[in-house]
């Protein structure tokens, strides 16, 4: 809050209240890095109409310690209230008002409220704001210390008062001004981090993917780059980046005369993608350009730019000529970078088949007067999540998918043609050598020294024919290889899932644990407690066994025998219920059916197989406690494009509206039988990693017990 | 002054009915006072037809698919309320937090935010201190002097609005608890009446 002073004084303070620890908390995620913190300040220029920024580096190299970054655009300036009022509250973004610049500019917000505040923080200690809006006769100037708040909060921390807000005084004051003069000027000092010459060519590049490079901004928005420490960074004006060394590229536009729009499509007689006409769909007509890197273009790109992931980097998307707020942050590191649109989401399902955020660069030009429907959600993060946009996600993955079928074609095209040509040699020098004996035959009769000649030739021809045999087997056992990796790295994609929620349910574990230690640490000894001592010694130990259990599970995967092999799951099935198990269902008294009609070979890992079996069969047990005429029936067959399973028992079934919710870490209705809540999990883990679906059915075995279907798809490669 | 807060525990991370958590705050606080539930849904529930309690709720973050996040529920109290302190629980890592909930969490006076594995001695005394923050509040102090006033008192009415709706003592408190317009003009006269009594040094109160 400001205290109730005047603009009149020339010399006072501004009161900004926070909490400095939540501050840096929000700062630190929502700039990451500085290259974002420089970008949001210009963006802040951008949403200010102004039409000239200019960034400058002042003495970054020769004397770092005097060094500044200045940020001064030509735009509308800031009042003494807009910097009490808004820069310094935490904001969110649904405060704005309008939605858009005044006219002539008519700019739809680019930059977060609030969000200047954190970018600054993250380039350096101190900032001076000098600002100035038309029509005002004064310049006003204001100084933020970062590095004093940092001392006010130790000091509170000290007083134990974590939790109070600081108060920070900030000193500010008023300078002479021409009235036409206007816009604003950030100057940060004591710089946090270096800039050297590769950061400020990531910068200019960064900075070059705000504007669309297909589309004329009216009025204009020039961004010039200043460091008079390096030579090329004088007075440099930014220009998007040409894109280059891609493999293939396409276009697709619309018609509103005839209220079509192009789609790509992927033409299997020619083996190239074409455009066909659709109508115009509901988030309205749009412009996209794409350019696709095969691997031989990745492989040259990586060389030319020095392996720079970051540089191939997915579709954008950008309204009347400027980056939309969800894509207008940049990232370091290629991992953090955040899949909006769902693209390598979706790759999930088929790797190898897919194309992601790293194989294509995309430029999608939307227009606030044509697609109204697509709207910046608040949070800037993404767009609101309503059906136009729903269905431009998808007509965006639609043209993926017709990459995707390109690439497929080029791959198998490339992998036929080695074995082609393999094949043709191998043939040509069959022919070679019989037409040899036949010249051989003529000739060695008439020349008979000549023989030696010939059988130096023979060996050699045979040699050829050894070492095209050989190429021609390593071949296919290279493409098994390959399958063999892509079907290991497909069981391994379940692990993310599975990371994010073990780390929950392992802390939900120590969380108990720790507190009940924490109990005895406090309280013991303490007859009173006795009870509670004796039940938490006994519930520590449990709890640790389920933590036992998840983390065993954990290291299947790091175990060293994940290999792929293949077997029947008939023949797998039968052996495990019929054999191995069948003592158990003796002494259980269980009778077992199984009738698996046809039979089905799986290249996979068999022991994560077993899994689902044993815990499935496990859960059966535990269902079947106090039940007579114990059953369980497994039944398998093929179909179409699956092998289907039924697992049943006829146990005391799954309460309804639990269906879903057994399948979650740590669910469990049957804590009392020893059940931990994992057996399912791992059953529907492993099953996704086979690529298939596993769901709790409508009992098979009436009048209650479960069932589980399984589907498995086929390998379609 | 015997404690009428109540203490409801909106957590499925915590062993049922003896989770050191929930023993702990039943020894410091009385065991009716101290209210678990392992669903969040049934939790809200409780929360918003107890409004005319003094209320301090312990809510962890996350819960099974079908019941409400714990963010949803948070929102869901705000709705109706901003008197009811809330101290979140997360079994994530804060940093997973996303920005826009960790705003709206401040923004809407979140007690505090801890993690599932801080002792819980942190959390009772965050509990303690939600506590005195809310006995010093004027619908506490108010309530306690209703409790002062003979029974049938309480029911009488006791202010009558320029357009003629009466209220009684109970009904101020409740509208001063749903933060109603009444409630909210009710309780900034008697700040502005106190304030005016100290300045005229009536410090005689019946402290």
């Amino acid at each position: 809050m400001a205290k109730s002073k005047t603009e009149e004084d020339s010399y006072d303070s501004l009161r900004w209240r926070f909490d400095v620890n939540t501050f840096r908390l929000l700062g630190r995620e929502l700039i990451t890095d500085r290259i974002t913190a420089v970008f949001e300040l210009v963006k802040n220029c951008y949403d200010a109409n102004s039409t000239y920024v200019n960034v400058e580096f002042q003495n970054i190299k020769t004397n770092f310690k005097e060094a500044k970054i200045i940020i001064s655009d030509n735009g509308i300036g800031m009042s003494f209230e807009d910097i009490r009022d808004k820069w310094m509250v935490v904001g969110t973004n649904n405060k704005r008002v309008t939605l858009f610049t005044e006219p002539p500019f008519n700019r739809k917000f680019v930059g977060e409220k609030g969000i200047g505040r954190f970018a600054v923080d993250k380039l350096g200690e101190r900032v001076l704001i000098r600002t100035k809006q038309i029509g005002s006769n004064k310049w006003l100037k204001i100084n933020i210390n970062w590095d004093e708040y940092e001392n006010k909060s130790l000091v509170s921390k000290g007083n134990n008062q974590l939790s109070l807000f600081t108060e920070i005084d900030n000193k500010y004051e008023w300078e002479i001004g021409e009235p036409d003069e206007h816009g604003t000027q950030i100057i940060i000092s004591k710089i946090s981090d270096s800039w050297d010459e590769k950061d400020l060519n990531w910068l200019y590049r960064e900075l070059g993917k705000l504007v669309s490079p297909f589309y004329k901004i009216f009025p204009k928005f020039d961004i010039y780059l200043n460091a008079l420490d390096f030579e090329n960074f004088t007075n440099k004006q930014v220009i998007p980046e040409p894109t280059r060394f891609y493999s293939h590229h396409a276009e697709i536009g619309y018609d509103l005369v005839t209220n079509k729009q192009e789609t790509l499509k992927f033409d299997k007689e020619s083996g190239s993608l074409i455009l066909e006409k659709v109508e115009i769909k509901s988030f309205g007509p749009i412009h996209l350009k794409m350019f696709y890197f095969n691997e031989s273009a990745k492989r040259q790109y990586g060389k030319v730019y020095k392996n720079d992931e970051t540089r191939i980097d997915g579709i954008k998307i950008y309204r009347d000529g400027i980056i939309t707020t969800p894509f207008a942050e940049s990232t370091a590191t290629i991992s953090k970078r955040r899949d909006i649109l769902g693209i390598d989401k979706r790759r999930w399902q088929g790797t190898f088949d897919k194309v992601g955020t790293r194989e294509i660069i995309g430029i999608l030009d939307i227009k606030q007067s044509e697609n109204p429907k697509i709207i910046d959600a608040t949070n800037r993060q993404d767009f609101l999540d309503n059906q136009e946009y729903r269905d431009l996600k998808d007509f965006i993955i639609l043209q993926l998918d017709a990459w995707g079928e390109l690439k497929m074609y080029e791959r198998e095209s490339k992998r036929t043609l080695v074995e082609i040509k393999l094949l043709k040699a191998g043939k040509e020098v069959k022919y070679f050598s019989t037409e040899l004996a036949k010249i051989e035959n003529d000739l060695v009769k008439n020349k008979p020294d000549l023989k030696g000649v010939f059988d130096n030739i023979n060996a050699q021809i045979n040699e050829l024919n050894t070492v095209i045999s050989e190429s021609i087997s390593e071949q296919k056992k290279f493409q098994t290889e390959v399958t063999r990796k892509e079907n290991i790295y497909l069981s391994l994609m379940s692990l993310q899932d599975y990371a994010s929620n073990i780390s929950h349910a392992i802390r939900t574990s120590l969380g108990k644990i720790k507190r009940m230690a924490e109990f005895f640490k406090i309280n013991f000894p303490n007859a009173k407690y006795d009870v509670f001592f004796k039940q938490y010694a006994n519930l520590i130990y449990d709890e640790m066994a389920v933590l036992l259990k998840v983390t065993d599970f954990m290291l299947s995967y790091a175990s060293s025998d994940i290999d792929f092999e293949d077997f029947s799951i008939k023949e797998l099935i039968e052996e495990l219920l019929l054999e191995n198990y069948s003592q158990t269902f003796k002494s259980e008294k269980i009778n077992v059916i199984v009738e698996i009609k046809d039979d089905f070979i799986i290249n996979a890992n068999k022991k994560f197989f077993e899994d689902i079996f044993q815990n499935l069969i496990a859960n059966s047990i535990k269902a079947l406690q106090g039940i007579n005429n114990k059953t369980i029936k497994c039944s398998g067959f093929l179909d179409d494009n699956n092998f289907t399973l039924y697992f049943s028992d006829n146990g005391n079934g799954v309460n309804k509206g639990d269906e879903k919710w057994i399948f979650g870490l740590y669910n469990t209705r049957t804590a009392e039988a020893g059940g931990a809540g994992i057996g399912l999990y791992i059953v529907e883990k492993r099953i996704e990693a086979l690529r298939g679906t596993v769901e709790l059915v409508e009992n098979e075995i009436k009048p209650k017990g479960a069932t589980f279907k399984i589907k498995l798809p086929f390998n379609k490669t | 002054m015997t404690n009428r807060n109540k203490i409801v525990l909106i957590h499925d991370g915590l062993i049922p009915k003896v989770d050191p958590l929930l023993i702990e705050l039943q020894m410091k606080f009385g065991a009716d006072q101290v209210i678990h539930y392992e669903n969040s849904n049934s939790g809200l529930e409780y929360v918003t037809n107890n409004l005319n309690q003094k209320i301090i709720v312990i809510l962890d973050m996350n819960f099974s698919k079908g019941e409400l996040s714990g963010l949803q529920v948070f929102k869901n109290i705000r709705e109706i309320t901003s008197l009811v302190y809330i101290i979140l629980i997360t079994a994530d890592e804060v940093i997973k937090i996303k920005n826009e909930d960790l705003i709206f969490l401040i923004n809407h006076d979140a007690f505090a935010l801890e993690s599932v594995t801080t002792d819980y001695s942190k959390i009772i005394e965050l509990v303690e201190d939600a506590s005195h923050k809310l006995d010093a509040r004027i619908d506490a102090v108010l309530e306690d002097w209703i409790f002062k006033q003979p029974v049938e008192k309480r029911d009488d009415p006791y202010l009558k609005t320029k357009d003629g709706k009466t209220y009684t003592l109970n009904n101020i408190l409740e509208s001063i608890r749903q933060q109603t317009e009444i409630g909210k003009k009710m309780e900034k006269n008697i700040l502005k009446l106190t304030i005016d009594l100290l300045s005229r040094k009536k410090t005689e109160l019946d402290d």
